[in-house]
């Protein structure tokens, strides 16, 4: 099994969770040899030894070699984040154009909202939508389910383990924090409907098209609809986690400025022209066999933490690397990482909470 | 010479250490193979074993620095407490 290969917020560093799990031990450990430097000749020490230069020698030489090794480390992260970006740049070009093209042929829509559709996925997404009638959806939903006592989750796979199936595809949990706060997560599955043609259900091809194109989505809408019917008001602290369509939700929902946002983590979601902008831990799974997420066209950089992996599944085997517990499985790798930015990504939400969890299914009409 | 000062820098040192014997297992366990990404292929820099080497001498010059601090210490408790045999 090959390690997780990570972009840090900003995309400036890149690397495999090992290196970055070396330079931070590398880097605590030249703290702790400064640290001793600055114990040894301190003026206020009576700890003056014979040999004492030989002893002052001896620790700047560990805190130097430390020192090179943790830059040298750091440095060749960002020449492989450098690498990455031309990648990207360059693949992801191609690939965008050859999807834009596709969704051109067809909706028979050459023109897309004017701007060149034979670069960006969602301008390509947005001539498909508009060619598929270009409506905002009416949207109502149901809560089926209601549970109390309720414990809340701990790390990355617990909480992606948390994403419904699709038959309700909405699950809200709500915690109280005392003095009137609430800790409110919100897990939203993926498509259910495959159909690109007008059907009452919001978690339809239809949303996903909306979605890449940034324009009002049944599935985003509905979401929205049911964090208001559970209670959730915008003093929320809010954590948002999907998978695929879903995933695709929970970002857009983070990003509104509506809610208080407090982390998102998403799984194969079609993310790429969505980034994080906002001031939030925002963490990003995807399986590089996992078609769905490049749908979402070239990655821009952003606030993210991208973690990529193999999804183990078989050589096309598309549903079984897209599957949401493929992606439980990597997530249950970065709760174990040996990269602390990862095994701690949850370590500032709340902890030993319990509330109620409402599960939603939703509708749509034209 | 005083004892608290020596037990300070061993324990300074002693979680200096630490640290580099954890990297160093880390580091032990990279691939011997470039990473891959994608289509990419990164080579690194640096070899593992290169690496591995590197951070044994970090370890290596915290031994030399905790074991004279060690034999310090014992000289100055020693020199304390004459008559305990503390230190044999």
């Amino acid at each position: 099994m090959t390690s997780l290969w990570v972009t840090m917020p900003g995309g400036h560093q890149v690397s495999s969770e090992d290196i970055f799990a070396v330079i931070t031990q590398l880097e605590r450990a030249r703290a702790h040899l400064s640290d001793c430097v600055d114990t040894l000749i301190s003026p206020g020490s009576h700890y003056r030894p014979e040999g004492f230069s030989d002893l002052v020698t001896s620790a700047n030489q560990a805190t130097e070699e430390a020192t090179w090794l943790t830059d040298r480390l750091i440095e060749y992260t960002h020449e492989v984040a450098w690498q990455e970006r031309w990648r990207i740049d360059t693949w992801g070009a191609t690939r965008d154009t050859m999807i834009t093209q596709g969704a051109q042929w067809l909706t028979g829509n050459t023109n897309s909202n004017g701007r060149n559709a034979l670069a960006d996925v969602d301008d390509g997404a947005y001539g498909f939508w508009r060619g598929l009638g270009g409506d905002v959806p009416v949207v109502t939903v149901t809560q089926v389910d209601q549970h109390y006592g309720v414990g809340i989750s701990h790390g990355v796979a617990e909480r992606i383990a948390r994403i419904p199936d699709g038959s309700n595809p909405i699950r809200i949990e709500r915690y109280d924090l005392g003095g009137g706060q609430w800790h409110t997560e919100v897990f939203v599955a993926g498509t259910r409907d495959w159909d690109v043609e007008v059907g009452t259900d919001p978690f339809d091809m239809r949303s996903n098209v909306a979605l890449i194109a940034g324009v009002p989505a049944a599935a985003a809408l509905a979401t929205d609809r049911a964090m208001r019917a559970a209670g959730v008001t915008p003093r929320d602290r809010v954590v948002f986690v999907g998978h695929s369509q879903g995933g695709a939700v929970a970002a857009v929902l983070a990003e509104s400025g509506r809610f208080d946002t407090r982390g998102l983590i998403t799984v194969g979601a079609p993310l790429g022209t969505l980034p994080a902008s906002g001031d939030y831990p925002a963490l990003r799974i995807e399986h590089r066999d996992d078609i769905v997420s490049q749908l979402g066209g070239r990655m821009l950089a952003g606030n993210q933490t991208v973690v990529e992996a193999n999804s183990e599944a078989w050589p096309f085997d598309l549903a079984g690397a897209h599957s949401r517990d493929r992606y439980f499985h990597t997530a249950t790798r970065v709760d174990s990482s040996p990269m602390a930015h990862l095994s701690q990504w949850t370590a500032g939400f709340p902890d030993s909470l319990r509330g109620q969890a409402r599960l939603f299914d939703a509708r749509q009409s034209g | 010479m005083d004892v608290t000062d020596i037990e300070r820098l061993i324990a300074i040192i002693e979680r200096a250490r630490g640290d580099a014997l954890h990297a160093q297992s880390v580091a032990t366990s990279l691939p011997a193979t470039p990473h891959w990404s994608g289509t990419a292929q990164y080579q690194a820099r640096f070899r593992v074993e290169e690496l591995c080497q590197a951070i044994s001498r970090v370890v290596d010059n915290c031994d030399r620095v905790a074991q004279e601090a060690r034999r310090d210490l014992r000289q100055a408790r020693e020199a304390s407490y004459p008559h305990s045999g503390f230190g044999g």
